[in-house]
């Protein structure tokens, strides 16, 4: 992806920080967004997305040669249309950790394309999406390895309460030359409404042999057996029902180590999948 | 002391009926021993007594004390104290095993109650130590890639910390090496009381050498066809349940599975 030459520019990385930084993004955001990690320090930056009406926001995500950074994307708010568009290049040596989390309202349509540059570049991305009501997220995430012993490791988690909808199209490639790399998807979701439904489409295009690849996906409603278990211990059925989707959460929830930040996203998911039937 | 009286309870699966009125008192301080020969009715006994919505109560009742269980939910059943240590306990990924027993613990906490987490922690370890199941089970995932074993000493651990009144353990020796059987007899052994009724149920004498029961009721077909004490173990184990089928007059045919025509052949009767 050619470096942005307009827009907004975040650099990370040169000097060390005491906390993570925060970048906050409300409302329309015309122009694209360039945030870069260098080398010299580890990095770990947080993201608000908070949209209004109709919010847009296009990203260049870029690592320097073995910069290593956390970045956390909190999708926060109700709108009518959210549009993300984000590249991440990830360049030799470097290690760069997406954790995303939908806890917006309304329909979210999202592009995610991720190349690996260099070797021994790593991308780990974890995506959490809890939807309720009749709000929908539409994704495409797109990891290419082109280049020796890159890593992708991809784990998405869903929950769709009420008539939610949730579409996932998750492709890994690995492209001739890049033996030793390996290539890893996981999705599971759980559905809590009648109406709602997720639909995820894991795909893996492999043109090398010395390579490590894998995709599993898993989708369904919590099972009577599952419910049986809960309830033969005392717990009520929305304690069960909160208790298993809190297994697709908690990982999430444990990491944010910023107390407010924490009780604000616990407060959010609440709401989202309290009335959950 | 509590006491689960289950009286002429009929229960069936999908439109078959697989208990025929079974009868059965446990006292608190008492255990029992339901055995019998595979697909006999054990397991649904205590599944039904427990709520599962797969069985159905057709007629009877199951009373703890005062309190009719026989139309109450699952839950409800479980915080008035009966607990059932399941053959198959499920696996909720994501879930810890801490964070399950201490919901559960929560559950049937009065709502102005809050729960001393330390002194939980103190209890949760000190019963996974006497299980032998390692310290690392708090934080993994409920059931999740554990043993057969484990299992079942996880559903141990949870019954020791939720101390019910009336405790069904279905087949908890299979699975179970014959180190891990000891354990597992020794801490069910160890919480005998007359605050706990227990109902073990097994086809094997073997769980019988470490947890002693008072009371031995065999069932076939769906009936408590006899019921006597210690020996009747000894008798099995030697004889099986044959010349029990005899004495009472018991065949092997299966009303369920009735004989189905497939075809019939195309036979040529001579002359025609």
């Amino acid at each position: 992806m050619a470096a942005l030459r307009t827009g907004i520019r975040f650099t990370f990385g040169a000097k060390p920080q005491r906390e993570p930084a925060a970048i906050v993004l409300s409302g329309a955001c015309t122009d694209p967004i360039a945030i870069r990690f260098k080398s010299a320090h580890p990095s770990k930056v947080r993201c608000f997305l908070l949209p209004s009406a109709t919010s847009a926001w296009t990203m260049a995500i870029e690592t320097d040669e073995r910069a290593a950074a956390v970045l956390e994307f909190y999708l926060i708010g109700t709108a009518d249309r959210v549009v993300l568009e984000r590249s991440v290049r990830v360049s030799a040596g470097a290690s760069i950790q997406l954790s995303t989390l939908f806890l917006n309202g309304g329909k979210t349509s999202v592009n995610d394309r991720a190349s690996i540059m260099g070797e021994g570049g790593t991308l780990r991305s974890e995506t959490l999406g809890v939807l309720s009501g009749e709000d929908s997220v539409e994704a495409v995430q797109t990891v290419r390895h082109a280049a020796p012993r890159s890593v992708s490791d991809l784990v998405n988690s869903l929950v769709a309460s009420d008539a939610s909808q949730i579409v996932f199209d998750v492709t890994g490639a690995i492209q001739k030359g890049n033996a030793g790399s390996r290539c890893k998807q996981q999705n599971r979701g759980v559905l809590l409404g009648e109406k709602a439904s997720i639909e995820v489409s894991p795909k893996l295009l492999i043109d090398e042999y010395d390579v490590e690849a894998g995709h599993g996906c898993a989708i369904g409603r919590i099972n009577a057996d599952e419910l049986f278990y809960l309830s033969s211990r005392g717990l009520d059925p929305m304690t069960a029902k909160r208790l298993v989707v809190s297994g697709y959460t908690a990982p999430y929830v444990q990491r944010i180590d910023d107390p407010a930040l924490r009780r604000l996203v616990e407060t959010t998911l609440l709401s989202k999948i309290g009335g959950a039937s | 002391m509590s006491t689960l009286r289950i009286q002429k309870l009929n229960v069936s699966v999908d439109g078959t009926m697989i208990l025929k009125d079974v009868d059965l008192v446990v006292n608190g301080g008492e255990t029992h021993a339901i055995m019998g020969p595979n697909g006999t009715g054990k397991s649904t006994l205590a599944s039904a007594v427990m709520g599962h919505p797969k069985y159905t109560i057709e007629s009877g009742t199951i009373t703890l004390d005062d309190l009719d269980l026989t139309d109450l939910p699952v839950d409800e059943r479980s915080r008035a104290g009966i607990f059932l240590a399941m053959q198959n306990p499920v696996e909720v990924p994501g879930v810890t095993n801490f964070d399950f027993v201490k919901t559960a613990v929560q559950a049937r906490m009065p709502a102005d109650k809050k729960l001393r987490i330390g002194k939980f922690i103190l209890e949760f370890e000190d019963a996974a130590a006497k299980l032998k199941m390692g310290s690392g089970l708090a934080h993994r995932y409920l059931n999740e890639g554990f043993s057969g074993g484990e299992k079942k000493r996880n559903e141990i651990l949870q019954m020791q910390i939720l101390k019910p009144k009336i405790a069904f353990l279905d087949e908890i020796d299979s699975g179970l090496d014959v180190d891990a059987l000891k354990i597992v007899g020794e801490a069910v052994t160890a919480m005998k009381s007359p605050d706990l009724g227990m109902v073990l149920i097994t086809h094997y004498e073997r769980l019988l050498d470490y947890i002693v029961p008072d009371f031995v009721h065999i069932m076939i077909k769906g009936r408590i066809v006899k019921t006597g004490g210690r020996e009747l173990i000894r008798k099995i184990d030697s004889e099986g349940y044959d010349w029990l089928k005899a004495e009472l007059g018991i065949d092997d045919f299966d009303e369920r599975k009735k004989p189905a025509a497939l075809g019939t052949c195309a036979t040529k009767v001579a002359g025609k």
